[in-house]
């Protein structure tokens, strides 16, 4: 029972959950208290959306470093569609439209010109991120106040953060697990050629995660921009970094074909907590960044442990 | 063979294209004085970039560059202000970039990691460590003997330049003369067939590493005196531009391809061109933006010969690259 268990991915990465919980409540007072945890709950929602569209890019076996950039650059679209005029629900499409476009964009790059996704997404990252300081000129733009809602309002007892990310997750977890979505990126993860040769769209579904990809960041740059009240270029600086850990920490390998989306969703509220709990604790950002390094390596050397156990064994 | 010669191709296509338009709109480019500051620019770059591109030819990557130039800042500066000779402030910097090297090695190929996942966690490792050692202070007014490294000319021409030549030279005959240099291109090729035909592949990526680290520390103290003082964040986000030097002068991130000219000119494209757009007169906020389009431009346009010249091939033509 115990040997099944600890070759699985999950259990491991809730006793890790667990075992963070302990250590953050023992180390603040306030940490283990509802309103700390619900407000919580905006940021893991957050990084976790983040880290779903690298979770769907990797399992193709591609990856996205653009992400950050694209957030910023709907942050900064969404503060300057509000600015001409435009209709805060409408402005709000925009960004998101413009996120999409971004991914479809680098899909297209990787498939059609058959270029590594680490050399595409590396260029965009500099593109979406440059294009988003010239346009905004480096400074911050103001949002109309009906946005706010979106960042700090709740849904019942619920912040809209939470509601928005859980939908997305569930929707994205029902076509990757019922529908053929799944089933296809998966095989091109595993084999590229052997999908082309099974009569898989390959580019097109390869698209569509790329697509989706950019629209989470989008997302999150919409989400981000109504919590703090203003757009700004800088937004989401090495968010490439915490998105790649999330899903890597999660159970994705970077070789494509096996990520795990329930992995992710727990591997960001591992991360959120760590980061939350001590600072908290009146711990500084540098031993933070230590431990969630250590953190990494450790938990991918292990994923990889087990993995190699399993080979023998079979 | 383990050339891209479409990269190269492409880059002094790119050369000639702006060179000609700034003869046309801002001939005061031309001067022996910014030709010298360009040059001053991409030593530092250029050294570290053919350290990536070690890394990147075994099929490895690097992105805690920027961390370990930081480290070997505090280094060159440390040692420079306890009033150490110049060779021996520089010797402690490449020791400490060596070994760092050595870390990223060992934890990538004994633990079995992709190296991307494995130096990201090592990147904020080494960053937190660093800000925790020296407590975040910036280091400061360091020996006037020690800054001719970075800052003194000899026959008019920058001393960090000679060394990035110096650097070039040896990497140029490291890479294609010694054994070194072969095994680097084997094991990013091919690592099952280089382990059967008796390379040694872990040791080779790890020396890989750790060229690119001694690489590194050297770019290091050059940076550290030519700017007089190093902030505790230095180097952020410096793994990208040495990422994009080695890719654009047509260094492949999947291993094997890739050399020492080509990532020579990918450097002196990526730092000259904050240089360019001002002589453009292009507003510096844009600069990301263009270096993005470019960066972008140029990967795609190799993807795009490589497919010319597939089809000449599949047609018959005895093309050979």
């Amino acid at each position: 029972m115990i040997k099944k268990l600890t070759k699985n991915n999950f259990f491991i990465l809730l006793v890790v959950l667990a075992i963070v919980m302990g250590v953050m409540s023992n180390l603040s007072d306030y940490f283990l208290t509802p309103l700390y945890l619900l407000n919580a709950t905006r940021f893991i929602s957050e990084t976790s959306l983040i880290g779903l569209g690298m979770t769907l890019v990797i399992l193709t076996g591609g990856i996205d470093l653009s992400v950050g950039s694209m957030m910023a650059l709907s942050s900064v679209c969404l503060g300057l569609f509000c600015q001409i005029g435009i209709p805060s629900i409408l402005a709000v499409v925009f960004s998101l439209l413009i996120g999409a476009l971004g991914g479809m964009l680098n899909g297209y790059v990787v498939c059609k010109l058959k270029l590594p996704a680490l050399i595409v997404t590396l260029a965009t990252m500099e593109l979406f991120r440059g294009i988003a300081l010239g346009i905004s000129g480096g400074s911050a733009i103001a949002i109309p106040e009906n946005l706010y809602f979106l960042g700090q309002g709740d849904i019942g007892p619920l912040p809209v953060q939470l509601v928005v990310t859980t939908l997305v997750y569930i929707i994205v977890a029902v076509f990757i697990y019922k529908t053929n979505f799944g089933v296809y990126l998966k095989s091109i993860g595993y084999n590229e050629e052997v999908a082309v040769f099974s009569g898989i769209r390959v580019t097109w579904n390869k698209v569509k995660a790329y697509v989706l990809s950019g629209f989470f960041a989008a997302l999150l740059g919409v989400l981000f921009t109504c919590r703090v009240s203003s757009a700004k270029a800088d937004y989401g600086n090495n968010y490439e970094m915490d998105a790649i850990t999330i899903a890597v920490f999660g159970g994705a390998s970077l070789a494509g074909g096996k990520v795990s989306f329930a992995g992710a969703y727990i591997a960001a509220i591992i991360i959120v907590m760590i980061r939350l709990g001590l600072t908290t604790a009146a711990i500084q950002t540098e031993v933070q960044s230590v431990i969630i390094g250590l953190i990494l390596i450790l938990a991918v050397a292990f994923n990889n442990f087990v993995a190699s156990r399993k080979t023998v064994e079979m | 063979m383990y050339k891209n010669r479409k990269a190269i191709k492409a880059l002094l296509i790119f050369y000639v294209i702006i060179l000609a338009i700034m003869l046309v709109k801002a001939p005061s480019f031309f001067s022996v004085d910014n030709a010298m500051d360009i040059l001053l620019n991409v030593s530092t770059t250029a050294i570290a970039a053919l350290g990536m591109l070690c890394v990147l030819l075994v099929g490895d990557i690097d992105v805690s560059v920027g961390a370990i130039l930081a480290a070997c800042c505090t280094t060159t500066g440390l040692l420079a202000k306890a009033g150490m000779p110049l060779i021996v402030v520089i010797a402690g910097s490449m020791l400490v970039g060596i070994v760092l090297g050595l870390v990223n090695g060992m934890i990538v190929t004994i633990l079995k990691l992709d190296a991307i996942v494995a130096t990201l966690g090592l990147l904020s490792i080494y960053r937190g460590l660093l800000i925790i050692i020296t407590k975040g202070s910036w280091i400061n007014g360091l020996p006037k003997n020690i800054l001719n490294l970075g800052q003194g000319r000899a026959f008019g021409i920058p001393i960090p330049v000679y060394i990035m030549i110096l650097v070039a030279v040896i990497m140029w005959f490291v890479l294609n003369r010694t054994e070194w240099g072969r095994n680097f291109y084997a094991v990013g090729s091919n690592p099952a067939s280089a382990r059967l035909s008796g390379i040694n592949v872990r040791k080779t990526r790890i020396i890989a590493f750790a060229v690119c680290g001694v690489l590194v520390g050297l770019a290091a103290s050059i940076y550290t005196t030519r700017y007089g003082g190093i902030q505790s964040n230095t180097g952020k986000g410096w793994e990208m531009t040495l990422i994009s030097s080695a890719v654009v002068g047509g260094a492949s991130t999947v291993g094997g391809e890739g050399d020492v000219s080509g990532v020579f000119l990918g450097a002196l494209l990526i730092s000259a061109l904050g240089t360019v757009l001002v002589f453009f007169g292009i507003d510096a906020l844009w600069e990301q933006a263009v270096q993005g389009l470019i960066i972008f431009v140029s990967v795609a346009s190799y993807a795009i010969d490589f497919k010319k010249l597939k089809s000449r091939f599949v047609k018959g033509g005895a093309e050979n690259d």
